[in-house]
């Protein structure tokens, strides 16, 4: 499924002294397998833009295309399309709610319509998939549980109902490494099974630059880059314009090339920057 | 500031043997266990640990919010497990939290940043220059007479830093102050807090999970499974990478990269900074 | 985003804004006794002349305060019609069943809309005005003496000062997670009133658990910042009585004089002196 956004406007507060412009002429794509980093400064848009994805938020003005379904038509099925698009909020442990984690994990599945037994086996796989056993956990309280374990039966709530296309909001914010690295490769993990396309948000560019194919950056409202994350961090008008930051191992190569030891590669990554210097000094 | 005289033999903080476990009714869950440490004045300190670690448990035993089972914790010589003197010790060890906004009582910067002095009954004109010295050094004067609402979080966190200082403390401890904050936030939080360490002299404790946020430490502790497993320089700590990565922890860029050059068979020192590694690189290249 | 202005005040740098919060509030009290106060049209227009000068002297846009009285134009509108039906006149024009229509009830009922109108513009004029925290300080100083009588004025000033700091905060969390249950398919306007009143559920225990910790982590800060650590805690915030303030006072008790005098059609303007006094002993 494509995703398809055009000249979309979107204003807070119109007509008040409190007036503030949010989106100013967004357009862009997102295809089927992408994965897809939206980035820009806080206060930039990405929120409200992610919130239009799943008609959280009315269209003001300006046209969004899930496939074929026009979200800015006057009836729109809310419910397929948020079933279609799952959504991630920034701490998402903070939104569970049920007695027992199974039922909080089945809460989406039941909204969207599946019936006791498809919830429960729903809610069952979602558990496994973020490495949960219903069995031991699943008659608990959520909130006897660890901050990552919470934050991983808050994913498998979104995910149960089988989304096609994840949008992520600062999905490793407030985790420690290993669990930053559990969440990202749970996410990759997800991306080779029903989720077809990734959506996320994040001031981390060292996400971004290992995760992302794609990036687009949002400064002020306005769309101002769409490109690949290599692109990106090789354009230092953009980055260093809209308070954005190089991932860690770009700005190691950014100053090996300020001494003199230029590498060709991109070095998104801690091993593409070794292979790069290895590279260089063989030759 | 010169590096010497910063760091003075004086101990400010002292835990000696302490043991920790919380208990609800029959239920004990682990805390910390043999806690030895000394933070000495001038001294910026960071403990390292993953979430669950215990290193909350051991900044709060710091200053007495948590009261040792076993062992002692001493400040500046006062028990923190002397009921009379807790004041005493608190408005010495200041301490900043996680959330930025679950730490601000006033709905205008000033009078947040005036709320610990007037605790403390500090006569109105010295309030005044405190809050003015706080904001200054944090570099939020400007906000001065605005709501904290408006403000990004790295903001709010320098306010909460203020609010603390204006009590002027010997010792600040943030107990995961940058857990919550965006890069630039904690980009801020750690400029200011090099500042205050190093310009001001003031003793800092930093708790936290970021290894990079260690690198200018005088010493690290390492915590895991309630116990420290490792304590020293950064650059000691870290070649140990075993006991690093037992604590789940991650090692900064440059020392994975420097890491897989000298495994890699080249000859060049193990580089905790970026610019450390930048250079060896460039020696090796000049050599090859 | 959502930009949520607590109470409604209006930021201007006007002679009322500049004016202690401790005197808008007594004065905005002396207001509402002059209303009350008030008995005949003439009375009601020197109320209203009142008002009238409030505002312009605050600087607050007409527009802005006529939108204060629309907010309350349906209880306006049910206090006219109860009041002209019931009235018991003498000078009946139309009466069905219970129901008379009098001149004398007319008078009553404009009176009593009137009132409300002028109450309502009185008291926004305070809020329009003052910044919470300065009605929260205001308020706190004006209790102090109950201090002696161990009403813990500053334990309750602390816990107001607190709330207005995090009814803000609580309320853009309340819309993060309707945000996030509406993500996973929940909706909170259809079905009956069981099912709706079910549907906050997932909105509720979440706020009630955020906001229980987010009370434990402020508890923690307050002990952090020494709360209670000695009864003789000092102010910085001081209030100053300046000319603005005498002035605001001066007014307004020429216009309760004048409403008295009024009141009694210029004849019993005695007593009106002894209500001034009254109002300068305060």
């Amino acid at each position: 499924m494509q995703i398809k956004a055009e000249n979309l406007n979107y204003v807070y507060s119109p007509k008040t002294p409190f007036e503030k412009t949010a989106l100013d002429n967004v357009s862009f794509t997102v295809n089927e397998g992408d994965t897809l980093g939206i980035v820009g400064a806080t206060g930039s848009g990405k929120s409200t833009l992610t919130r239009h994805l799943n008609a959280l938020i009315r269209i003001q003005s300006g046209k969004i295309f899930l496939g074929d379904v026009d979200l800015s038509a006057k009836r729109v099925d809310l419910k397929e399309v948020r079933k279609k698009v799952g959504m991630l909020f920034q701490f998402p442990e903070y939104q569970l709610f049920a007695d027992t984690v199974k039922k909080d994990v089945e809460f989406g599945p039941k909204n969207f319509g599946f019936g006791d037994k498809e919830a429960a086996c729903a809610a069952e796989d979602a558990l496994r998939s973020v490495g949960l056993d219903i069995k031991e956990i699943g008659d608990k309280s959520p909130f006897e549980l660890s901050g990552g374990q919470m934050r991983r039966v808050a994913i498998a709530g979104v995910i149960a109902s089988k989304p096609e296309v994840l949008v992520l909001d600062e999905p490793t914010a407030g985790l420690d490494p290993v669990g930053k690295r559990e969440i990202l490769s749970l996410v990759s993990e997800l991306k080779k099974s029903f989720v077809k396309t990734v959506i996320i948000v994040s001031h981390n560019m060292d996400e971004i630059a290992e995760y992302c194919n794609r990036v687009i950056v949002l400064d002020n409202g306005k769309l101002i880059a769409d490109t690949t994350p290599d692109e990106l961090f090789n354009r230092s008008d953009v980055v260093d314009n809209t308070e954005l930051d190089y991932p860690h191992t770009v700005k190691i190569k950014r100053m090996l090339s300020e001494f003199g030891f230029e590498i060709d590669s991109p070095a998104l990554n801690v091993e593409a920057l070794v292979s790069g210097i290895l590279g260089r000094l063989k030759s | 500031m010169d590096e010497n005289a910063r760091v003075s033999n004086e101990v400010v903080i002292k835990a000696d043997g302490v043991d920790f476990s919380y208990r609800s009714g029959e239920y004990v869950s682990r805390g910390v266990t043999g806690i030895n440490l000394e933070v000495r004045r001038g001294e910026f300190l960071v403990i390292l640990g993953r979430n669950g670690s215990g290193k909350s448990t051991l900044a709060k035993l710091l200053n007495g919010f948590l009261i040792p089972d076993e062992g002692i914790v001493t400040v500046m010589g006062t028990d923190t497990a002397d009921e009379n003197k807790i004041y005493e010790v608190r408005s010495k060890v200041g301490m900043v939290f996680q959330n930025p906004d679950n730490q601000m009582v006033a709905s205008v910067v000033e009078n947040d940043v005036a709320f610990g002095p007037e605790n403390l009954g500090i006569p109105r004109a010295e309030i005044e220059e405190r809050v003015t010295e706080a904001l200054e050094t944090v570099g939020m004067s400007e906000y001065r007479k605005g709501s904290p609402n408006k403000l990004s979080g790295g903001q709010k966190q320098r306010i909460a830093i203020a609010a603390i200082l204006a009590m002027r403390p010997d010792v600040v401890i943030l107990d995961e102050s940058t857990a919550m904050l965006d890069p630039k936030g904690r980009r801020e939080i750690m400029d200011t807090v090099m500042n205050l360490n190093r310009e001001k002299g003031m003793t800092v404790v930093l708790i936290t999970h970021y290894m990079d946020e260690a690198i200018e430490a005088d010493r690290i502790f390492v915590m895991n499974d309630g116990k420290i497993t490792a304590s020293g320089a950064p650059k000691d700590v870290f070649l140990n990478y075993d006991k690093v990565k037992a604590a789940g922890l991650e090692l900064p860029v440059a020392s994975k990269v420097s890491k897989a050059l000298i495994e890699a068979g080249y000859d060049l020192p193990f580089a905790i900074t970026d610019e450390e590694l930048a250079k060896s690189i460039c020696r090796l290249k000049q050599k090859i | 985003m959502k930009d949520i202005t607590l109470g409604q005040y209006y930021p201007s740098d006007s002679f009322t804004h500049k004016m202690d919060a401790r005197v808008k509030l007594v004065l905005v009290v002396a207001f509402i006794v002059a209303v009350f106060l008030a008995k005949n049209f003439l009375s009601y227009i020197a109320v209203a002349a009142c008002v009238i000068c409030a505002t312009l002297v605050s600087r607050i846009p007409i527009s802005k305060m006529l939108k204060s009285i629309k907010a309350i134009i349906m209880i306006l509108i049910f206090t006219g019609i109860l009041n002209l039906m019931f009235y018991n006149g003498e000078t009946v024009y139309w009466s069905w069943w219970r129901f008379n229509v009098s001149l004398e009830g007319i008078i009553f009922s404009v009176k009593m809309v009137l009132r409300l109108v002028l109450l309502v513009m009185g008291t926004t004029l305070l809020t329009f005005t003052t910044t919470p925290t300065g009605i929260t300080d205001g308020m706190e100083s004006l209790m102090s003496p109950l201090k002696y009588i161990k009403v813990p004025v500053h334990d309750i000033a602390v816990i107001m000062s607190i709330a207005l700091r995090f009814i803000p905060i609580l309320s853009e969390e309340v819309d993060k997670i309707m945000m996030a249950q509406k993500a996973r398919g929940a909706s909170f306007d259809t079905g009956g009133l069981v099912s709706r009143a079910k549907a906050l559920l997932p909105i509720l225990i979440p706020l009630f658990v955020s906001a229980f910790r987010r009370a434990d982590e402020l508890a923690l800060a307050l002990d952090a910042r020494c709360y209670n650590a000695t009864p003789n805690r000092t102010r910085y915030q001081v209030m100053k009585f300046g000319w603005r303030d005498l002035a605001g006072v001066i007014g307004t008790a020429v216009f309760i004089v004048l409403v008295v005098a009024l009141n009694n059609n210029f004849w019993g303007a005695y007593q009106s002196v002894e209500a001034a006094w009254w109002l300068f002993a305060v």
